[in-house]
């Protein structure tokens, strides 16, 4: 039972990759965006460790440093529990950073597979998936979010589950699409007449080809999934405190503008800088992996 | 055309049929009580038993749905926990508001994206161009309640040239009720002065709400002008000596702006439930603000209905956008 | 019927095209020569980037100038140097005096617009510069137009032109979406035609079709026509002259039956040898060593001399196109005179 492997024939990836990498380079914004991007991730990893008052990251106040303006010793001033912005900004990016990547990871994995199987079945079946993931579709994603996170309870995975069920038929459609055009590719023929069974035509052959438009997508949605993230936040669905997190410091804030108007800054610039990198990183990204593609 | 319109209509009803299951099954089978948090900490049981009775949430879920359902047929959206009256008249109360906001927001979006758009796309790869690019991407990435509070504190709090927020000053009087647009209904009351005031309550969250949808317009724009200039009926419009305004306006224009079209038509149903966090911020009365509140107590009838009237206006949306794509685009027509 | 003693109506003198490429400067067109007269049809044939296209896109300047330049040569059309003219001269010469079709009828046409439309815009883009397009309107410039549009229509032999006018181009076949191109392109009266493989796309039998219209157009008008193409056949079918092209040069311009019959260059020879008869379509090098030049990196001096068998250190240099006899010019320092075998 040996199948010869009709993966010899597809080109070497690696001379894609060099040549990939070359145009990324060419493009400044990108490297501006993929830079952006390292500087988030990294305080993603290690901001709760170098905020300067880590203590006050964990739920610690100081009352008597309330509303302190910016110093030296807070560069983004305190806020109403004395507690310095910078510090809790940092501690923040892990938040709404790893919010951002669960929510794009769920609702890419689920709208793949969901937009895979009814692709490459057809039928009833894709009729029924597609109805769903256009029923999803129709309802307004934020409020849809919203209402999922207040019933299933306050929390992170509540709201990061809360959010995917909102994401997923972006996804669904979006491979759906790619399968049902690579279906009709010769390589699948070939590969069926050599005996491979469907669900490994599927899995082996059609959904590599799918993978740059979904990479891209991805890249594209995290900058999003960021913004939704801290959108519940500032409603008040979602994480709690202590947990900091920018959206819910910027809904504090708004309640003490405009005397105490500094309290926003910080949560606010880093919401829209890291937004703003993924950004540019992601159209960089699909330049390169989907140029056709401008959607 | 006609037939298509009407089968499009009829798949409306499935629609409905969809919707209104999902969003029941959120709403009843999700932990929660919104009895509990609508009668309050100090309720007895029995005041509880008797709210529970009265909002029909003591009976199975299949019950209610049936109930909803045929109330449905009938415009009856139910009854919100926490404001104790009919969602369809609440609705009716808020709706109007949050449509103002959007199509006010839409409008500035087309006007300013799609010339900037056609401009970019001329003077492609100068610098103008590469400028409005990084801005473009700017104003997705900002995020809507951020940009609204830092006009609020700079045009309201520290200018003092525009109002914080609300449709109209609390002691305004509101014009006489015909749109629900308060700009609109002002206008037709003659009433100039509230009409300038009422936009200048419009202008921040309007301008906040239009940043993203704007900087995606002109984005959409500039790609499809590009792809338009490229294509050989230009070169032979520009060989046969026709002057280059009337290629731009005649050959360009109208085949770029048949394919911005369907983004529009995105936005605006994008636009509609986005529009929560810009009603929070400006206490702006409209739907968005309605349902946050209801979700936050867990009162899911209004919750439901707003789903259901957003999801409705958005495939109406689409369908009058289709039958726009076929009036711009002859090869599409529907026979 | 070609007039040997009308002055020249457009005048190629040595005319060079680089273009900027990522791999380097290609030297595109080498000191293009080309003289055609009215009444002629002079076919530009060669093989694909030899330049043919380039070189009608030239005349009427339609070559992006970024990435081109033009460092030597003229276009002398009706003695007026093109390359010298500004954008808004030059653009008020496209459509009324030089008028061009291009290959594909199917995305050479505005799909969102009307026939009727598309044919009124040039015609009022031509009268703006020359009143005596539209002739005397007395129901306004449009109406007129209209009225222009229907006749040309009728002229490129489309029934029922009137209310054609008001169809859109999906609504029309390959062949009729060419005549009309044909009519957008003669509605200027323009007095030089430029047509880069106008039958290319379409159906052997509308091919005819189309070729026998322009030569009946030809006739009827008085205008000098260009017309590219890689198809001898379409050449010795439609033309009254011949000019031969081969990296960026032409190499052999003469009357059509003259260029067959006695063909002078040993590209042409070649070219002519591996067509075993009338129908075959694409003039491949069928037995002929080597291949096209490389156009960033080309030979010095003659572009054909490393391909040919009669090349000798004279090649080195540039051959200039010189008449072997009265009416046949070549552009090689060995020409065969002997006429074509068999």
């Amino acid at each position: 039972m040996s199948e010869i492997d009709a993966e010899a024939e597809l080109p070497a990836p690696s001379d894609g990759l060099a040549r990939a990498l070359h145009r990324f380079r060419q493009s400044r914004l990108s490297v501006v965006g993929a830079a952006m991007v390292a500087v988030v991730l990294f305080f993603a990893v290690f901001g709760q460790q170098l905020a300067p008052y880590p203590e006050q990251v964990a739920g610690a106040v100081d009352t008597t440093a309330r509303f302190l303006p910016p110093s030296m010793a807070h560069p983004f001033g305190t806020n109403e529990l004395g507690q310095d912005v910078l510090s809790l900004t940092m501690a923040g990016t892990a938040v709404s950073v790893l919010a951002g990547f669960g929510v794009v990871l769920i609702g890419s994995l689920v709208g793949t597979l969901v937009g895979a199987i009814a692709g490459f079945a057809g039928g009833w079946v894709d009729e029924v998936l597609m109805r769903l993931t256009d029923l999803t579709l129709t309802i307004p994603s934020l409020i849809l979010a919203m209402a999922i996170a207040a019933a299933l309870g306050p929390g992170f995975q509540n709201m990061v589950i809360a959010i995917s069920v909102s994401w997923w038929p972006g996804y669904a459609r979006l491979v759906r699409g790619e399968v049902l055009a690579a279906r009709e590719e010769v390589y699948v023929t070939a590969a069926r007449a050599l005996g491979a069974i469907p669900g490994r035509v599927l899995f082996r052959h059609i959904l590599p080809n799918c993978v740059s438009p979904i990479i891209v997508k991805m890249s594209l949605d995290m900058g999003f999934a960021i913004l939704t993230v801290a959108g519940l936040g500032f409603i008040g669905i979602g994480v709690r405190p202590p947990t900091p997190e920018w959206g819910a410091q910027l809904a504090v804030a708004q309640a003490y503008m405009p005397n105490d108007w500094w309290t926003a800054m910080a949560p606010g610039m880093a919401m829209f800088l890291a937004v703003f990198g993924f950004n540019l990183l992601g159209d960089g990204l699909r330049d390169i992996l989907d140029p056709k593609g401008r959607r | 055309m006609l037939k298509f319109i009407l089968r499009r209509l009829l798949l409306l009803i499935p629609v409905i049929i969809g919707l209104t299951v999902i969003m029941f099954a959120i709403a009843r089978l999700l932990p929660g009580d919104p009895v509990g948090l609508a009668a309050g900490p100090n309720a007895t049981p029995q005041e509880r038993a008797e709210l529970a009775h009265e909002f029909g949430l003591d009976q199975p879920v299949w019950a209610q749905y049936a109930t909803y359902v045929t109330g449905l047929a009938h415009g009856d959206l139910g009854r919100s926990l926490l404001t104790r009256r009919p969602v369809a008249a609440d609705i009716a109360a808020y709706l109007p508001a949050t449509l103002e906001l959007v199509l006010t927001a839409m409008l500035i979006a087309v006007l300013i994206g799609v010339p900037l758009g056609l401009l970019t796309a001329m003077w492609r790869n100068r610098w103008p161009d590469y400028l409005s690019q990084v801005l473009a991407i700017g104003a997705i990435s900002m995020p809507r309640f951020f940009l609204g509070l830092l006009m609020q504190l700079v045009f309201a709090m520290w200018l003092a040239w525009l109002p914080l927020g609300g449709q109209l000053p609390i002691v305004a009087f509101p014009p006489p009720h015909v749109t629900g647009f308060i700009t609109i209904d002002a206008l037709l009351a003659g009433n100039l002065d509230t009409f300038m005031v009422a936009l200048r309550h419009l202008a921040m969250p309007a301008i906040a709400l239009s940043l993203s949808p704007l900087a995606t317009i002109m984005r959409m724009m500039r790609a499809s002008t590009i792809e338009v200039m490229g294509q050989d009926y230009v070169m032979t419009a520009r060989a046969l000596g026709l002057p280059a305004r009337k290629i731009i306006m005649k050959v360009i224009g109208r085949n770029a702006v048949s394919a911005t079209l369907t983004v529009i038509g995105l936005y605006f149903g994008w636009l509609l439930g986005g529009t929560v966090l810009v009603e929070t911020v400006f206490d702006w009365p409209g739907l968005g603000l309605y349902a946050t509140k209801a979700i936050i107590s867990q009162d899911m009838m209004p919750v439901i209905g707003v789903a259901l009237v957003i999801g409705l206006i958005f495939v109406f949306a689409n369908l009058v956008i289709d039958l726009a794509y076929g009036i711009i685009n002859p090869k599409v027509r529907y026979g | 019927m070609p007039h040997p003693e009308a002055p020249p109506l457009l005048e190629i003198s040595d005319l060079h095209l680089t273009m900027a490429s990522f791999d380097g400067v290609a030297h595109v067109l080498n000191g293009v020569d080309l003289t055609v007269r009215r009444g002629e049809v002079w076919g530009l044939v060669g093989e694909s980037g030899c330049g043919k296209s380039l070189t009608g896109l030239s005349i009427s300047r339609l070559v992006p100038t970024p990435p081109a330049r033009y460092p030597a040569g003229e276009i002398r059309f009706n003695g007026t140097d093109l390359m010298r003219l500004r954008p808004r001269e030059m653009q008020a010469l496209r459509g009324r005096r030089i008028g061009m079709i291009f290959q594909d009828p199917t995305t050479n046409l505005n799909p969102t617009a009307r026939i009727g439309d598309q044919l009124v815009d040039v015609a009022l883009a031509a009268a703006a510069h020359d009143p005596t397009v539209l002739g005397p309107a007395p129901g306004g410039a449009r109406r007129a137009a209209r009225a222009l549009a229907a006749e040309m229509m009728q002229r490129v032999g489309i029934d029922d032109a009137a209310a054609r006018l008001r169809s859109y181009p999906h609504e029309f076949s390959g062949g009729m979406r060419q005549r009309v191109l044909i009519a957008m392109a003669l509605i200027g009266r323009p007095d030089l035609l430029i047509a880069d493989e106008p039958t290319t796309a379409l159906d052997v039998s509308v091919q005819a079709q189309i070729l026998a219209l322009l030569k009946r157009l030809v006739a009827e008008h008085g205008i000098g026509v260009i017309l590219i193409t890689h198809n001898l056949a379409v050449v010795a079918q439609t033309c009254s002259h011949v000019a031969v092209m081969y990296a960026g040069n032409v190499v052999e311009a003469a009357p059509v039956a003259e260029l067959i019959g006695a063909p002078a260059h040993p590209y042409t020879r070649a070219l002519l040898a591996a067509i075993p008869t009338r129908e075959t379509r694409r003039g491949e090098l069928r037995g002929l060593a080597g291949s096209v030049p490389d156009l960033i990196h080309p030979p010095p001096g003659c572009r054909f001399a490393p391909r040919c068998a009669r090349a000798t250190s004279v090649c080195q240099t540039l051959p200039p196109l010189r008449p072997l006899t009265p009416g046949h010019l070549v552009a090689c320092y060995h020409p065969i005179t002997e006429p074509a075998g068999a």
